[in-house]
């Protein structure tokens, strides 16, 4: 496992020095700056709407950061060879897919935390009094970023370009957000909506980790609860894509 | 731990197809066909061949990059889809690429680390992998600014890091200067000298015969010959590659 | 070029790998299926309200798991259709109603609008009161509001706002301004009272004399971040002091 530690350095210090990160960061900053005018439309609610964008824009990015990197960065190993330098080492196959995803993740984290660092400032010079609610909004959006990239891996394994990994991705991401309205298609009559519906047993219960939309109606237990989850769904993504990479021929 | 008589590199009755599944229908291809072969310690084996005859496949195999479809391909005695086998062996291939954003020295250090060398001797052998190498005064720009050249050059550094004993060498001179080709002979030749068993690819048939003892030639997948330096000493080596590879082409 | 057919060719291993995939499905069907049961969640599922456009803006974001957000997008949107700019003092004290936004004060959308919001995020609380309020005390549509409010107190049962302004709105329908301050109390001392119904309280206050409560109201809403309603306060404060400072005699009916 020290392979896939110092694999993962490599990977973090590579997404800190990418430009798709700085990007990312950037234009985190730049919504941020931008919500305040949703707050003054807001009135009353300022606060509330500059929570909302503020979180909002920090989890779009974080995921869109790890998940992107995680698509294109074994296919551009492969492409360049820079993958052969690593296995043709005493590494072992799982150990380097780990160790990139925990780095591209790491990365995600702290590009989500400066914003949230940014955004916290924010709030706190608006008047903002700290809700702890806060805290496991926080600690969901981590949580998504680390599910849905686990899944970007297994599906980019499974895919035959970078784009088609991203799109499947995306397909599942939002899907995660609707398993209550497929849940009510599974309870529907017609054979149609029950196949539509079935996918929901797949696609992974983001709406479990939506602390930010359950404000306020999460607790410890409930935010151990969705950390099993991750834990678990990601296992399994991890698991399948490492077992697919071990069989890859390159 | 090998046993010190264990052949470095041996290859036992190994085929290797490839299948490509299109809308459930596969397509099989040829990559090697029961390629029997076994290097000898201390030596420089040439693998020669046209383009798609199976060269790279070779090499492949002896990373655990492939596995083969039928034989056993064997790293001093060990199966080389174990990190165990490739701690051992050093890997340089055709047109080596490294993380634009690595400096050198940040690059060696990275590899150095998967390769399980001591954090203790790290920095010497960073540096004196760099000395070999010619590259010691560019160690710490980025990689992205080099040349072909010192990009082959670090290439041979991160395979020469972990002092292995066995090196694994896909066309170590392709598109290179004939000083930059001087060179890298005379490194490779250092190596050897120091122990070092040495299995390369390459198209350039002067350079293998330069370097080599032996030689083997790839037709077709299959290991159509193997020449050694003595049958070559008279004639040349190009003549009797293209008396195997293409027998119907009349030679002068 | 094609294998021939001695050699051997590689193993099929399609069926492990039909194999790996079933068992993580399963595997991962089974973990959603024990997260639904253990945590369903506060949220219910997504209906669209109002039009085709909105539909597509919640549904966009919604699909991203922003509902909150689209939920305050809604809101701003709702704010811009319902207009808060108060009319000036003298306007308010001439007008026949307590309000009048913008003009005419014809908004058929109001309901649909509150609705579309509460579909979106069922515990801003905020936009529900706010939108009861104005429904009941603004618009006078008193079966509407009392409509919307048991719709959102079905979604917050235990939700102690939502009874004090049932019955409010319930007070309002037979003209008793009292009975509404009455049951509106408790409302007015939340933390999170609209500004437009503590404004609507101050000014039922002024309506039966009550200045001294009328006042300290207004002197919450200078605290509002709306700067519409700080204006407004800051004006009718500086009416009702010149009021205290002016002999009977020359004081109005109001």
């Amino acid at each position: 496992m020290i392979d896939a530690f110092f694999i993962a350095r490599h990977s973090f210090q590579e997404q800190l020095r990418g430009r798709f990160f700085l990007v990312a960061v950037l234009f985190g900053g730049l919504l941020l700056y931008m919500s305040l005018l949703l707050g003054t439309l807001a009135a009353d609610q300022e606060l509330r709407a500059l929570l909302d964008f503020g979180l909002s824009a920090a989890e779009l990015l974080a995921t869109a950061s790890a998940v992107f990197a995680v698509s294109s960065g074994l296919l551009r190993d492969m492409e360049t060879k820079t993958l052969y330098l690593v296995l043709s080492r005493p590494v072992r196959r799982p150990a380097y897919l780990f160790g990139r995803w925990l780095g591209i993740n790491a990365a995600a984290f702290c590009a989500a935390l400066l914003m949230v660092l940014l955004h916290l400032l924010l709030l706190l010079s608006k008047g903002w009094v700290w809700e702890p609610a806060y805290a496991g909004a926080v600690c969901g959006i981590l949580l998504k970023v680390a599910l849905t990239s686990s899944l970007a891996a297994l599906l980019a394994m499974v895919s035959t370009s970078t784009l088609s990994g991203l799109l499947m991705t995306a397909v599942f991401w939002t899907l995660g957000h609707f398993t209550l309205e497929m849940r009510q298609l599974l309870e529907r009559e017609a054979w149609r909506a029950k196949l539509i519906g079935f996918t929901v047993y797949l696609v992974p219960n983001l709406g479990l980790l939506n602390f930010r939309d359950q404000w306020g109606a999460g607790s410890r237990e409930m935010l151990a609860f969705a950390a099993g989850y991750t834990a678990l769904y990601a296992a399994a993504c991890l698991t399948m894509t490492a077992w697919l990479f071990r069989k890859k021929e390159f | 731990m090998p046993e010190q008589d264990e052949s470095p590199l041996l290859f036992d009755n190994v085929t290797k197809t490839y299948v490509r599944s299109h809308l459930g229908r596969k397509k099989y291809s040829r990559g090697v066909r029961g390629l029997h072969l076994n290097i000898e310690q201390g030596e420089i084996f040439g693998l020669l061949g046209l383009n798609g005859q199976g060269k790279t496949t070779t090499l492949k195999l002896s990373l655990g990059l492939l596995e083969p479809t039928a034989g056993t391909v064997r790293v001093f005695g060990q199966d080389p889809f174990e990190p165990a086998a490739r701690a051992q062996l050093g890997y340089l291939p055709e047109l080596p690429y490294f993380y634009p954003h690595l400096s050198p020295r940040e690059a060696l250090g990275f590899y150095a680390r998967l390769s399980k060398v001591p954090r203790k001797s790290l920095r010497r052998r960073i540096d004196d992998a760099l000395a070999d190498v010619g590259l010691l005064a560019a160690a710490d720009r980025r990689a992205s600014e080099f040349s072909k050249g010192m990009l082959q050059r670090l290439g041979l550094a991160q395979a020469m890091l972990h002092r292995p004993k066995l090196y694994v060498l896909d066309e170590p001179v392709s598109g290179l200067d004939p000083l930059a080709v001087h060179d890298i002979r005379n490194m490779l030749a250092k190596l050897n000298t120091q122990g070092a068993t040495i299995l390369l690819a390459s198209h350039s048939i002067s350079e293998v015969e330069r370097l080599c003892r032996r030689v083997g030639i790839l037709v077709e997948g299959r290991l159509a010959r193997i020449l050694t330096s003595a049958d070559w000493a008279k004639d040349g080596l190009e003549k009797l590659f293209i008396e195997t590879v293409m027998p119907e082409v009349p030679l002068p | 070029m094609k294998a021939e057919q001695e050699e051997p060719l590689p193993p099929d291993v399609s069926w492990k790998k039909a194999l790996l995939f079933s068992a993580g499905f399963v595997f991962v069907a089974a973990i959603n299926a024990v997260s639904w049961r253990i945590a369903p969640g506060t949220l219910v599922p997504l209906k669209l309200f109002a039009s085709a456009q909105t539909a597509v803006q919640d549904v966009s974001l919604s699909v991203c798991g922003m509902r909150r957000l689209a939920a305050d997008i809604a809101f701003v949107e709702f704010l811009l259709y319902y207009g808060t700019p108060e009319l000036a003092e003298q306007e308010h004290e001439e007008a026949e109603e307590p309000h009048m936004h913008g003009e005419g004060g014809v908004y058929p959308e109001l309901l649909a609008r509150g609705r579309r919001i509460l579909s979106l995020d069922p515990h801003f609380d905020y936009a529900a009161l706010y939108i009861g309020g104005a429904l009941a005390f603004n618009q006078g549509r008193t079966d509407e509001a009392l409509m919307f409010l048991e719709e959102a107190r079905a979604r917050e049962p235990g939700n102690w706002r939502f009874v004090a302004y049932i019955a409010a709105v319930g007070f309002n329908k037979t003209g008793s301004m009292e009975s509404v301050l009455q049951a509106l109390a408790p409302a007015l001392a939340d933390r999170d009272c609209p500004s437009m119904i503590k404004n609507i309280a101050a000014f039922m206050n002024v309506r039966l004399g009550r200045y001294d409560e009328a006042g300290r109201l207004y002197q919450q809403l200078l605290d509002s971040r709306d700067e519409s309603y700080r204006a407004s306060a800051k004006r009718v404060l500086a009416r009702l002091s010149l009021r205290r400072t002016q002999p009977k005699s020359m004081r109005g009916s109001r």
